[in-house]
């Protein structure tokens, strides 16, 4: 326990000092080299009113690339938020928001928007399109999350007591199915409308090359709403260590605690996924990293897994935008290059564990 | 004075419709008092001690704390003056000795508060108590079946409330470490906490505790005084005639209470080794 305290402190700072490098790599870095660090510095400085603004060109520009950097560093928390939620409930390192298929729930949840903007809604929602499109994709991408952590966390617990390989089996089966239903909506799209087709496709691997503001607040609001249960679940969760059985015996109001973890992971999730579309495994490898550092206590997992997540995913978006240029992957098809290795390193890790089953 | 601990009439089944797994159960332990719940695997103890601690929500009947019904209570306050010791965990938390037994604090803390003194003061009283305290920086994990029996005890001790349910504390455990939890248990009486034991070691039960309840297939057989509770003509139809009981010993080592001992084949039994123990 101390060790993993004295631990705890360096990790924060050099998270944070990396996320602060990150950033201003990200804010410098883009597709023209018009920007320089100091004028970087000096147009980040005038948004909190210490300098003059760039010329209206160049702060745009600015502007354009902070918002970006907004969404990468808020989706990366988000998700890893998500991730180390689902494992301390379900008291397993295998939990994530993509295993559980909650990403795909919040996808279908946000395609099913998008085509109800896009033309195949009421008139009444198409007509007003512009104006609810990101609120909607966002509701519905929530919806679908939502549903889709009640139903795998309703199959996978009997009587109170859960079984976590029926929970992985309801989180295969569910990707499934919900997988089919993406697919359906994108070949419906395809033979119908080309340009939503392909808005559902480029959507369903991540992006993060949206710009615009709404996206920013939607996936901020999300996570700072989520951050939100903090409080209420960090000790709890550490509690539910011993089975819900135990914790309820120690005083942990059980049936609250799992509402708003399931919830707030939902919503994380849910808002992620509607901005930055279905990005696998981070929430996978981002909170069993850290508990190899700091142990498995989640007033330091919770946290620190926000720091890490918006790192991981800021320095992966970034390297990709170095090393790739303009033949940009997208953030769900790195991570699922990193990520997918690393979910069979768990299960080869863990094989002993599985025979058992 | 407020009775710690009762419960009348208690009815559960764990299937809804279902034949009654538990019926008609009642008990009272005072302050200072420690009873077993006796009798063969099977009787309703263990679920007895879920109803107790509202972990399940009886059929008919009801269980009170100090007084008031078990579920009016909230969970934090449950926690202040019930603790649970179970049998076993689901799954075994990846923290140090320490860190668990601080976990009986929970109930005692409020949310955006962290750590006090008194809980300091709790959890070295407790690891102090269930002699853990050369062990509190050791992994749970790392810890033989009777340390992490005992540290599951020290949590319930960390938690500080006065009625402790303890549900077969000695499963896995040496003689020696059997004999030092219920030396532990029957020091909380001594202390004024309430304490009910689910055992099948009849012997220790005749030493240390002062009431019985004998329950089988969900009913009580017998209840009250322990000595009462643990003669031949009530244990017999209960478990079976492969009891012996050492009157003989129990005379040699000038005790008034009967000992017991669950024995196979009674009649084969080598009675000289009894006399030996």
């Amino acid at each position: 326990m101390t060790r993993a305290r004295t631990k705890t402190a360096p990790l924060v700072v050099l998270l944070l000092v990396a996320i602060l490098g990150l950033s201003f790599a990200s804010l410098l870095h883009g597709s023209t080299d018009i920007l320089g660090p100091e004028e970087v510095l000096r147009g980040v400085l005038s948004w909190v009113g210490l300098d003059e603004p760039l010329d209206k060109g160049l702060q745009g520009v600015l502007l354009l690339r902070g918002r970006r950097t907004l969404v990468a560093l808020g989706v990366g928390a988000s998700l890893a938020f998500a991730g180390a939620l689902l494992q301390g409930l379900f008291r397993n390192p295998l939990a994530s928001p993509s295993v559980l298929g909650i990403s795909t729930g919040a996808s279908v949840g946000a395609s099913i928007a998008i085509l109800a903007v896009g033309g195949y809604g009421l008139p009444m929602v198409v007509e007003r399109a512009v104006e609810v499109a990101p609120f909607l994709v966002m509701v519905f991408a929530f919806l679908g999350a939502l549903f889709t952590t009640l139903v795998v966390s309703a199959l996978g617990t009997r009587g109170g007591r859960l079984s976590v390989p029926t929970l992985l089996l309801a989180g295969i089966a569910m990707n499934t199915c919900l997988g089919g239903v993406l697919a359906g909506i994108q070949a419906f799209a395809l033979s119908d409308n080309l340009e939503m087709a392909k808005a559902l496709m480029s959507w369903t691997f991540g992006s993060l090359t949206d710009h615009s503001a709404v996206r920013v607040a939607v996936v901020w609001i999300g996570l700072c709403t989520g951050l939100c249960v903090l409080p209420f679940v960090s000790r709890e969760l550490d509690l539910f260590a011993g089975g819900e059985e135990d914790a309820a015996a120690l005083g942990v109001n059980v049936g609250r605690t799992k509402l708003l973890v399931l919830g707030a992971a939902s919503l994380v999730t849910g808002t992620a996924v509607a901005v930055a579309g279905q990005i696998a495994f981070l929430g996978l490898v981002v909170p069993h990293v850290l508990r190899i550092f700091v142990g498995s206590s989640h007033l330091r997992i919770l946290p620190l897994s926000l720091l890490a997540g918006a790192t991981f995913l800021l320095g992966a978006d970034l390297l990709q935008r170095l090393i790739l240029g303009t033949a940009y992957l997208g953030p769900g098809v790195l991570m699922s290059l990193i990520g997918g290795p690393f979910f069979l390193f768990l299960l080869v890790r863990s094989r002993k564990e599985l025979r058992t089953w | 004075m407020v009775i710690p601990i009762e419960a009348r009439d208690l009815a559960f089944a764990y299937e809804a419709g279902g034949a009654l797994d538990l019926d008609g159960v009642s008990l009272e332990v005072q302050a200072g008092e420690f009873l077993a719940v006796l009798g063969p695997n099977g009787a309703g103890k263990s679920t007895l001690m879920k109803l107790l601690g509202g972990l399940l929500q009886p059929k008919r009947g009801d269980v009170s704390i100090e007084g008031r019904a078990v579920h009016a209570w909230s969970m934090k306050e449950k926690a202040q003056r019930l603790a649970m010791v179970p049998q076993s965990l689901s799954s075994l938390p990846e923290v140090t000795v320490e860190a668990f037994v601080s976990y009986g604090r929970y109930a005692h803390g409020r949310v955006f508060a962290g750590a006090g003194a008194g809980d300091y003061k709790a959890v070295k009283e407790a690891l102090l108590r269930a002699d853990l305290s050369e062990l509190k920086a050791r992994p749970l994990a790392e810890l033989s079946g009777g340390q992490r029996q005992r540290a599951m005890v020290a949590r319930a001790l960390a938690q500080e409330a006065r009625v402790l349910l303890v549900d077969e504390p000695t499963n896995a455990l040496d003689p020696e470490h059997q004999l030092q939890v219920f030396d532990l248990l029957a020091d909380l009486c001594d202390r004024g906490h309430s304490v009910v034991v689910v055992t099948h070691e009849l012997n220790l039960a005749s030493q240390f505790v002062s009431q019985g309840l004998l329950l089988a297939a969900g009913k009580t057989v017998a209840s009250g005084p322990i000595e009462e509770v643990l003669r031949p003509e009530v244990l017999q139809p209960v478990y079976g005639k492969d009891l012996v009981f050492g009157e003989r010993w129990a005379a040699r080592a000038n005790q008034t209470r009967p000992f017991v001992l669950p024995w196979k084949s009674a009649p084969e039994a080598p009675r000289g080794e009894i006399e030996d123990l």
